[in-house]
């Protein structure tokens, strides 16, 4: 059967709703923007545990390593990112945690791919409120694929600071390493992690 | 012509006593009345010749700013903000008494310098600064940060800018770091005062400073800050933060407190002296006392009719004049007691008194006119000095000692032969007789044994003293001449330790601010090797960088400004924030020329509103890095800063009271060189004149001239130096060690041995330089260690002079009448 000129108009105006509808709806967000928001929820949550999913350990590792990164065994490797990212969810995390509790809002600008790295910047608007001064905090993320594929943060830079593993390699790894290499490192690590708690692992919300 | 004169003076006298006493006693009168007019200036510039290009230079900066130096009063405590408190007190109490305070400074607003601080560094400090200001702030941030994790703890960046503030912290003199002349140990806070006069007037000065001190001891008994006021002197504040001390300092100070020391040394030397004198008159005179009586009667006419020359000639008294009843005491005794000695020997010689009186004149009468002419010559010659002080106390001591001399020699024996009509032969019991010597009577002449080896170990043991003279040295420091730790002075060195600053500085005037840029730029920077005495040039020119550094650290100011603005000052510290803001002002200055220095920094190197037109203009400051105590190192400083020659060829002054001393330590040095050879000369030609002989001016010359050898090795010996009071000391001893060799000579003229005269004129000789020695050795007892020198210095001269006569004069004179007698026996057998 051939197409009347009602059929046409019909499906015409099927088609102009259906793309109306489609630029009505909100657009889909971006993998890393909704990985990096789940983070932000894991950590205001107190669920350090699935926070720590998000970060890339090995990634990390090997940047706050440097060198020593492939002089380490295997267990040594490991070792290290579990015990680096005890002390990151103990001493970060809470501090992260005072922010989001007045959070107002999270923006996210365009994303940046530089060697095969994603960086993301971001604003998060804390809203002035107990003791609080209002802030607007400028960071930039660096995410890396993990071997799911899935984007991970590698790092997180401040606006006018230097990135946060670079501070902790120049100022602490290093250094420590320059001293007495993997064996320092851990024994540092071991004793700074013995004083933190256990990252919390608050089952989620439903 | 001089034995006319004698016998004119003995008919007058024998004739007319009466008339001669009633004569004197009139114008003692007349001039007791002249006397009561004289003042005192204790202006020290008057003293200076006012057509010397130094005094003009200094009026013209006195016209402009109302006055060379302050009166600085120094608050000392040990809480900075109770000192700051009682610094507003007192200068607003100050600053209403307009009658005798020009103006007041303690505080100056320094935010304007604070502000453009960055421009004004060396662009390499700029930098160093940005890049720990930097570190700071990114340490800040980092600890700031949510994300920050330590493993290891780690000190957070300290943030030192010392060093570098140190550098800068002062902008012409003035520190920047607070608006109060307050040191950076927070202790002391100077409060400048400038008053309605100059700092030469000192009368005022000392009644300003007395003024005060009854304020702050009112200000004391209840204020806002619950603080009391004490002068003290010690460098440590109270324990007691309530209790804040303070002192006084500066040019009118100094000036004041060096006049006050030497008058307060006079005070109580006047009497010591007075006593000393009268002590060695009872010594000689013994139970004679109507002989003292009459001498010191006949001294206080003399004195008398001089200040009444004193008002006539010059209508005032002045520093250096105030002291010519005590020089002139010591001097002008002299002549009464060589008349009284002269007139006990002719009386024991069996005279009547009109006898004894004409002899007496006869024989002492030129002597004393010789001695008299000698003094007088040798203050006289100071009459060629430019120093007034010097002048005028010529002037007055050299016609005062004629005028004594001639009293001495009317009212002594003119009140003897008027007693005489009255009771005869009392005033022969009165004065008393000296029994003559047995030559006089016939009798063998006493000799002195061995004159040749006198003459050899007396000469030997003068040239073997003599021979350190070369050594004496001259002290060129005037702290040494002022009273030993006098307060004012170790205040001053204690605000230059505490504020860094040196004596007040000189200034240069130049008439258009296109010069005065000219003046600075030659001192800025400072060239060390040339301008070695300089510390620091201060104009308004010191408020604004130079053009290149300013250019050269904008650009710096610019890129850190672009840095500063990528970072989130929300992510710093509350405390660093605020500080951020603070620093942002810092850093947004722009470069700016003498028009944007504000007026009230401008005001501190222009004239006064009240200035003469013809003295409008700018100034330029010079601060001294040398110790202007240091004789030796003003003079150097005067030196290099006096005439300026900027490279355009013009020439400007420095003028202040540093150059002024300078001036006068250099007439000083010169006329006492000047003075002593003027003096030599024309002792020589009065002698020569009196003796007609050469030989016998030699002789005469004999206990001067080997004397002052021997003092100047004693001086040498002892390291007792010359400096710039004593040496006017010179021409005094010169002129008074004249007089020994004179009345030996004389006495020895009439024919009579030296033993003889030793023993007739040697007595009286011995006694006037008692009284003199009295008179200077009072000085000893001075405070003031100038005053003290001029005593030390007089005293050994003079007994130099005395031991030399007894010694070398007296062998000599026994060798030269040895042959005059062997002479004479040789004629009496040629002719016999």
């Amino acid at each position: 059967m051939a197409l009347t000129r009602r059929g046409i108009f019909t499906v015409l105006v099927l088609v102009l709703v259906a793309g109306a509808a489609q630029a009505a709806r909100p657009p889909k967000k971006a993998e890393h923007e909704k990985r990096l928001g789940q983070l932000v929820n894991n950590v205001k949550q107190s669920q350090d545990v699935a926070a720590l999913g998000y970060l890339d350990g090995d990634g990390q590792a090997q940047f706050l390593l440097g060198d020593a990164y492939e002089k380490g065994t295997p267990e040594q490797r490991g070792e290290f990112v579990k015990l680096f990212h005890h002390i990151f969810a103990g001493v970060a995390f809470p501090k992260m945690r005072n922010n989001f509790e007045h959070l107002k809002t999270i923006t996210y600008g365009p994303a940046e791919e530089k060697a095969g790295r994603l960086h993301v910047p971001s604003v998060i608007f804390i809203q002035a409120a107990g003791g609080l001064k209002e802030q607007e905090i400028s960071l930039t993320y660096e995410l890396a694929a993990g071997a799911d594929k899935m984007p991970r943060v590698v790092d997180v830079t401040v606006k006018g600071d230097k990135s946060m593993l670079t501070n902790i390699r120049d100022d602490q790894i290093q250094p420590i390493l320059k001293e007495g290499g993997w064996p320092k490192l851990l024994e540092l690590l071991r004793a700074k992690a013995a004083e933190l708690p256990a990252p919390a692992d608050k089952p989620l919300a439903k | 012509m001089k034995h006319r004169v004698v016998e004119a003076w003995t008919r007058l006298l024998l004739r007319r006593p009466g008339a001669v006493v009633l004569a004197l006693l009139a114008l003692a009168i007349a001039s007791g009345v002249l006397a009561q007019r004289l003042t005192l200036n204790t202006n020290q510039l008057d003293l200076i010749s006012q057509d010397l290009r130094q005094v003009k230079d200094v009026k013209r900066v006195v016209d402009m700013v109302g006055g060379a130096g302050h009166l600085i009063m120094a608050l000392r405590g040990s809480d900075a903000a109770k000192l700051k408190g009682a610094a507003d007190d007192v200068a607003a109490m100050l600053l209403a008494d307009k009658e005798h305070v020009r103006a007041v400074t303690y505080k100056v607003d320094t935010e304007f310098l604070r502000q453009n601080a960055a421009l004004f560094m060396e662009t390499a400090d700029l930098e160093e600064v940005r890049k720990r200001v930097d570190l700071k702030l990114k340490d800040a941030l980092k600890r700031a940060s949510p994300f920050y994790v330590e493993i290891r703890p780690t000190p957070p960046y300290e943030l030192k800018l010392d060093d570098i503030i140190e550098k800068y912290k002062r902008v012409g003199k003035k520190s920047i770091a607070d608006d109060y002349y307050i040191s950076d140990d927070q202790q002391m806070v100077l409060v400048l005062i400038k008053p309605m006069w100059d700092s030469n007037q000192l009368a005022e000065t000392g009644e300003l400073v007395a003024s005060i001190r009854q304020r702050m001891s009112d200000y004391s008994k209840s204020n806002a800050h619950g603080v009391k006021l004490v002068e003290e002197y010690s460098d440590l504040p109270d324990a007691d933060a309530s209790v804040i001390e303070y002192g006084f300092t500066g040019s009118y100070q100094t000036n004041w407190d060096d006049s006050f020391q030497i008058q307060n040394s006079l005070a109580p030397v006047s009497i010591i002296s007075f006593l000393g004198v009268l002590l060695s008159l009872v010594l000689f005179y013994g139970r004679h006392v109507s002989s003292i009586l009459l001498i010191v009667s006949g001294l206080g006419l003399g004195i008398l009719l001089t200040f009444g020359f004193t008002w006539l000639a010059v209508g005032q008294l002045n520093m250096i004049t105030a002291i010519l009843a005590g020089i002139l005491m010591g001097i002008g005794i002299d002549f009464g007691i060589h008349f009284t000695f002269r007139l006990r020997l002719e009386l024991g010689l069996g005279h009547d008194l009109p006898t004894a009186v004409t002899q007496t004149i006869r024989a002492s009468g030129p002597a004393s006119l010789a001695s008299a002419a000698g003094t007088g010559a040798a203050f006289l010659s100071l009459l060629f000095s430019e120093f007034r002080g010097f002048s005028q106390f010529g002037l007055l001591a050299g016609v005062g000692v004629f005028l004594i001399g001639a009293v001495m020699y009317l009212w002594v024996p003119a009140l003897l032969l008027l007693l005489e009509r009255a009771k005869p032969g009392l005033p022969a019991r009165l004065i008393g007789r000296r029994a003559p010597a047995a030559e006089a009577t016939g009798g063998p002449p006493a000799r002195l044994k061995a004159p040749w080896a006198m003459l050899a170990l007396s000469a030997a043991g003068a040239l073997a003293v003599i021979a350190f003279a070369p050594q004496v040295k001259f002290e060129y420091n005037t702290r040494a001449l002022m009273v030993e730790e006098q307060p004012s002075v170790r205040l001053q060195d204690e605000v230059a330790r505490r504020f860094q600053i040196s004596a007040d500085p000189v200034a240069v005037y130049t008439k258009t601010i296109e010069e005065a840029k000219k003046v600075y730029d030659l001192f800025h920077p400072l060239d060390r090797e040339k301008f070695s005495t300089v510390d620091q040039v201060v104009s308004m020119y010191s408020f604004v960088p130079p053009a290149d550094r300013q250019a050269r650290n904008a650009e710096v100011l610019k890129a850190w400004r672009t840095d500063l603005d990528q970072i989130d000052r929300k992510a710093l510290p509350e405390d660093i924030e605020k500080k951020f803001d603070e620093g942002l002002k810092y850093v947004s200055v722009e470069p700016y020329g003498l028009d944007h220095v504000p007026g009230f920094l401008r005001a501190m190197f222009t004239h006064l509103p009240s200035t003469r037109p013809e003295n409008h203009g700018f100034l330029t400051f010079l601060y001294p890095v040398v110790d202007l105590w240091d004789g030796k190192q003003m003079l150097k400083f005067a030196d290099e800063v006096e005439t300026i020659h900027t490279p355009d060829g013009a020439e400007y002054h420095a003028a202040g009271l540093p150059i002024l001393f300078a001036k006068l330590a250099r007439i000083v040095l010169f006329d006492g060189k000047l003075t002593v050879a003027l003096t030599g000369v024309l002792l020589v030609l009065i002698l020569l004149l009196d003796f007609r002989s050469v030989r016998s001016t030699l002789a005469a010359l004999v206990p001067l001239s080997v004397g002052m050898g021997v003092m100047l090795g004693i001086m040498a010996l002892f390291d007792h130096q010359l400096n710039f009071m004593n040496v006017v000391c010179f021409p005094i001893v010169l002129g008074y060690g004249i007089s020994h060799g004179v009345y030996l000579m004389h006495r020895f003229n009439e024919g009579v041995s030296p033993m003889e005269a030793l023993r007739s004129v040697g007595a009286a000789v011995a006694c006037s330089t008692l009284t003199t020695l009295a008179g200077w050795a009072a000085l000893l007892w001075a405070a003031h260690r100038g005053l003290k020198s001029m005593g030390v210095i007089a005293c050994i001269g003079m007994s130099a002079t005395l031991v030399v006569s007894f010694t070398v004069m007296l062998a000599l004179l026994q060798i030269l009448h040895d042959r005059r007698m062997r002479r004479g026996e040789a004629e009496v057998r040629h002719a016999a």
